[in-house]
């Protein structure tokens, strides 16, 4: 399990451009799949049948990830760029990047150093750049509208892990898992791997409508607040098990399905916790308005620094995650 | 159907966004008698069909009042108190206000302020942030962890109360108000015959992410719809333009977002009827569901009928109740001619290029 | 036999009584003593006074005081659209007003704090300033102001309109049952009903040794005139204050330390001093041994904080006085909540100090004679 998220976790797959992402899951879940197809957004679908009693299940785990577009390229070979999704404006001083054909280059802004030491506000987005080491414009090898990732390597702290874009290269883990262990099921059951979540929900939209499944289920992260003095008060605590959803900004979960995964996890002693989140929402809030409404709910990974190039996640709830998910496709449950 | 106590019932039903059942089994078992079909689906949107006469396909003719109320939710537990967030009331009501919380069982709480013995002079100009305020049962950290989980609901606990002449107060007019207009639109429909099926939907998820509109529309796609939803009555502080002074009737909605030759229609019928209305321009998102549903399945002919209230948002809501009959009575009169030709005749034309060629 | 019912307590909390309006609560709570007690009477300024006859064991002139008046908004004007305008009569909390449910009058005419609707703010910082009182309107449903006129007049008081709640899993409001032993209530009006509950109680049971003057008194919210007056003319020797007062046992933002006051369920809370009056040493040793002798929890009060009718009974010719309180939490609000156990312990605590007052240093001194 660790080694699978190791190797996704790395791969370069920022909203819009999944395929390296796509590729390595295909080669994954064909095997466990009877069937797999894609669409024309790259949404990427395995097909799972049941034995015909029970529902039809969408299981969503996204395959973006956060990341910089280049927008203007100066003369003296430095890169102004744009956001791709919501990126970590905070960290972003000396991060480094890597573009599609893996040029490296390090972010920094307009003025140095210097401005942050003096704890002034941070530039806007327009006064950071860019630097992949080009000494002029004719030198470089990245050019407008290319994208990159941030530089994030895997460290194995033992139980807990670190890198960057565990949002969602960890949930798609999850889901290749799942559909590994699950043996029996009632459900046909479409693991869906959605693309652009990051830009707005915009892959889950499409396929949920495709799909016109019974049950959407999104599986993805979510912020703790068991970090000293959080802004909004957050019961999520890393470590203490999958957050079942309740609500976020874009979706309150469906009152059946979120009881439906509650008394699961405590007939099995799976742990759990419970998860009301003030902002961000994930691929759920698009299954659940797609046509006449999808029953939907989202399971989540507890994860510390959401959005930063420092993820953290811990094995166990990425474990007992699993177990949920198995437990819950493996029984008639909500019916 | 008496307009007064059936407000009082829907305003006193708990249902927030998202944990509608409650009172949407109220709202189906309200429309069963006025219906030929009334079911709830997956999302709990109540959705009744009052069938038209003569030959099918009738004209389609959705109303949709939502059915959810804004809300509190717990979202950590600090000892025996309750921290929550707040989706949409104003903070400031909810310093000193009592509360339901919806745990394994109905419990009752006050949110609570420090006494102002305690606060140093400029903190009494300030409001509390919500973040910093409380939920407090009046139990033990033990029977409070045994009750309420993360998530559970909490609603602003207010009575409905009877004020002068027609006025009434409470919580959740926005958008039970609107429920109370349809279901009385539909009582006077027994004693009219209409040519459209009226397909009456009580909606979920408007204070939230428009989830009802959405799929309750997707389902029913119906030819035309009325929106039904509160807007701001005149009172103080509250800009004179776009608020109505309570009893000065239904507030017809103008604007893009709206039809506007449906919307003539229904100025129309309050003209021949001589209901007094008011017209409220809405330059641009009407933050109703009828943002939603006008561009539903390929686009959707909308109108907005509005009933003014006082202090939207807050626990204490008021309103004439001479404006619940006055919108019934255009909304009934208006199905009673919404036939087929009326839906024609609500088609763009091109110019007759040949005409003007002459 | 407990005089207090469930049902008198939600009575004695729901009635409205402001300073300077205080009939209605005076005629209930006379209602309730005067099989109790041996003379009633009303000063001048509008207190209740009860006279319980002792058993002629001591001569001493004994008075439990506690107000009845609770802190309202008063009419100021009526506006052409019917609506009306006010100031506050006492040290009503600004920060809970909006949106709350209110009784006007005598009549007891519902009515709303009107709160512009928040799709209307004018600028972000509007949800997070107190309003001023200037700017607050009572709504009462009149279509105009002839409207309000036949039913409002100027002056008129403007009480909070809060059911009397118990807080308990298991209790449910049973109006002839005494008052639960445990779990917590909610109301209005708690500072000082709660004192006037206590002091119902008290006058309920035996005969004390010296005859004892139950003093329930007004306008304490704008200043213990009530008290002033009644110190005067009653001459008493030794003063017991019961009060319903500040507790501030709540988290507060996240992570930062609170100054709670006093503590709910912790006993009753005596006050050392407050901002008017230091309390006689030997009295306050007095209450703390008895608390002690018979072991009933108590706390102090943090001191410095509010002030009490002590000040006005005391003020003449400096007699010793004792304050025992009930610690309610969100007083001066629209609603607050006490903890039961709290309340008997008050009860208890000075029904058992009572016997022993003849000997405190310092208390048959400040006779005249």
């Amino acid at each position: 399990m660790k080694d699978l998220i190791h190797e996704l976790v790395e791969l370069y797959g920022p909203s819009g451009f999944e395929e390296p992402v796509r590729k390595v899951i295909q080669r994954y879940v064909e095997p466990l799949a009877d069937e797999i197809r894609t669409d024309a957004m790259g949404n990427l679908y395995a097909l799972k049948r049941g034995d015909g009693s029970g529902r039809r299940i969408m299981l969503a785990a996204h395959m973006d990830e956060i990341g910089v577009i280049v927008t203007q390229v100066e003369d003296s070979g430095l890169l102004r760029f744009s956001n791709v999704g919501t990126i970590p404006h905070k960290t972003l001083l000396g991060l480094r990047v890597r573009f599609a054909n893996d040029t490296v280059g390090l972010i920094s802004h307009d003025g140095g150093i210097k401005a942050e030491i003096r704890g002034q506000k941070l530039p806007d987005l327009g006064r950071w750049f860019i630097d992949v080491g080009a000494a002029s414009k004719a030198d470089l090898p990245v050019g407008v509208g290319d994208v990159a990732v941030f530089v994030r390597p895997f460290a194995d702290l033992g139980e807990r892990i670190l890198a960057g874009g565990f949002d969602d290269r960890v949930g798609c883990a999850v889901l290749i898992e799942t559909m590994r262990r699950l043996e029996e099921s009632p459900h046909e059951v479409i693991f869906t791997f959605t693309v652009q979540e990051e830009l707005g929900v915009r892959g889950a939209r499409v396929a949920a409508f495709d799909l016109a499944p019974d049950i959407g289920l999104a599986v993805d992260v979510t912020p703790t607040g068991d970090s000293p003095k959080p802004d909004a008060p957050l019961a999520v605590k890393l470590g203490a098990g999958p957050a079942i959803k309740v609500a976020d900004r874009g979706m309150i979960a469906h009152p059946r399905l979120r009881q439906a995964l509650v008394q699961i996890a405590e007939e099995r002693d799976i742990p759990y916790q419970l998860e009301v989140l003030s902002l961000g929402s994930t691929d759920a809030a698009a299954i659940q308005a797609a046509r006449s409404g999808v029953v939907a709910g989202a399971v989540s990974i507890p994860c510390r620094y959401v959005h930063t190039p420092s993820e953290m996640v811990a094995m166990e709830d990425i474990e007992n995650t699993v177990r949920l998910l198995t437990a819950f496709l493996g029984e008639m449950g909500i019916g | 159907m008496n307009i007064k106590t059936t407000l009082k019932k829907l305003s006193e039903a708990d249902g927030p966004s998202g944990r509608e059942e409650a009172v949407a089994g109220l709202v189906a078992e309200l429309l069963e008698p006025l219906c030929d079909d009334v079911r709830i689906d997956d999302m709990s949107n109540v959705i009744g069909v009052k069938r038209g006469w003569g030959p099918e396909p009738r004209p389609q003719v959705m109303l949709m009042a939502h059915l959810d109320e804004i809300q509190m939710m717990v979202s950590t537990l600090d000892g025996p108190f309750l921290r929550f967030v707040q989706l949409s009331y104003d903070p400031r009501v909810l310093v000193g206000q009592e509360v339901t919380v919806f745990g394994r069982r109905k419990l009752h709480g006050v949110i609570g302020d420090r006494p102002p013995h305690l606060m140093k002079a400029a903190d009494r100009q300030r409001m509390p942030k919500t973040t910093d305020l409380v939920i407090d049962l009046g139990l033990d950290a033990e029977t409070v962890a045994e009750l309420v989980q993360v998530g559970d609901v909490a609603l602003v606990e207010s009575p409905f109360s009877e004020l002068l002449d027609e006025r009434v107060a409470g919580k959740a007019f926005d958008n039970r108000l609107s429920v109370t207009a349809m279901l009385a639109t539909l009582d006077q429909l027994q004693r009219l015959q209409h040519p459209c099926d009226v397909l009456a939907v009580a909606s979920v998820g408007e204070e939230f992410n428009g989830l009802g509109a959405k799929t309750a529309t997707f389902q029913l796609q119906p030819d035309i719809a009325i929106v039904l939803d509160v807007t701001f009555g005149k009172q103080p502080g509250a800009q004179d333009a776009g608020s109505f002074a309570l009893g000065s009737g239904p507030v017809i909605g103008v604007g893009p977002n709206l039809d506007g030759q449906l919307t003539d229609k229904l100025i129309e019928v309050c003209k021949d009827l001589e209901i007094p209305y008011e017209l409220e321009p809405l330059a641009a998102n009407t933050g109703t569901d009828a943002w939603t549903v006008q561009v539903m399945l390929g686009g959707i002919r909308t109108a907005l009928v509005g009933i003014a209230i006082r202090n939207m948002h807050s626990p204490v809501e008021v309103t004439d109740l001479q404006d619940v009959s006055r919108t019934a009575r255009l909304l009934s009169a208006f199905l009673a001619e919404a036939d087929q030709s009326l839906v024609d005749g609500l088609a763009h034309h091109l110019p007759d290029f040949e005409e003007e060629r002459r | 036999m407990s005089v207090l019912t469930q049902d008198l307590f939600r009575r004695l909390t729901e009635t409205p009584g402001g300073p300077g309006d205080e009939g209605a609560v005076r005629d209930l709570i006379a209602g309730a003593i005067h099989p109790h007690v041996d003379e009633l009477s009303i000063d001048r300024m509008g207190n209740l006074i009860a006279l319980k006859r002792g058993t002629g064991d001591s001569d001493l002139r004994v008075a439990v005081a506690a107000h009845m008046d609770e802190v309202v908004l008063f009419v100021t004007q009526i506006d052409k659209d019917g609506l009306l305008h006010v100031a506050r009569s006492g040290g009503v909390n600004a920060r809970t007003l909006l949106g709350k449910t209110v009784q006007v009058g005598p009549d007891r005419l519902p009515g709303v704090i009107s709160i512009r609707p928040p799709h209307m703010r004018k600028s972000a910082d509007e949800a997070e300033t107190v309003p001023d009182i200037d700017d607050l309107v009572i709504d009462i449903g009149a279509a105009d102001d002839k409207a309000a006129k036949a039913k409002v007049k100027i002056g008129q008081r403007i009480a909070f309109q809060t059911p009397f709640r118990l807080l308990s899993v298991e209790a449910e409001f049973d109006p002839e049952a005494p008052l639960p032993a445990q779990g917590r209530i909610s109301g209005k009006a708690f500072d000082d009903r709660i004192g006037c509950a206590a002091l119902i109680e008290l006058l309920g049971g035996e005969a004390y040794p010296f005859d004892l003057y139950g003093v329930f008194t007004v306008q304490e919210e704008i200043g213990l005139r009530g008290a002033l007056a009644a110190g005067y003319h009653l001459q008493p020797d030794v003063v017991i204050i019961l009060e319903g007062t500040v507790c501030a046992d709540l988290p507060g933002p996240p992570g930062e330390p609170q100054y709670p006051t006093t503590r709910l369920g912790a006993g009753p809370a005596l006050t050392q001093r407050d901002r008017s009056l230091v309390v006689h040493p030997p009295m306050l040793q007095h209450l703390l041994r008895t608390a002690e002798a018979n072991g009933i929890p108590y706390q102090f009060k943090h001191p410095n904080i509010g002030g009490t009718d002590g000040a006005g009974f005391a003020f003449l010719r400096g007699i010793p006085v004792g304050i025992v309180s009930t610690p309610c939490r969100y007083i001066h609000s629209p609603v607050a909540i006490a903890d039961l156990s709290d309340f008997h312990n008050v009860v208890a605590l000075v029904r058992a100090s009572l016997p022993g007052l003849d000997n405190v240093t310092g208390v048959r001194k400040s006779r005249k004679d």
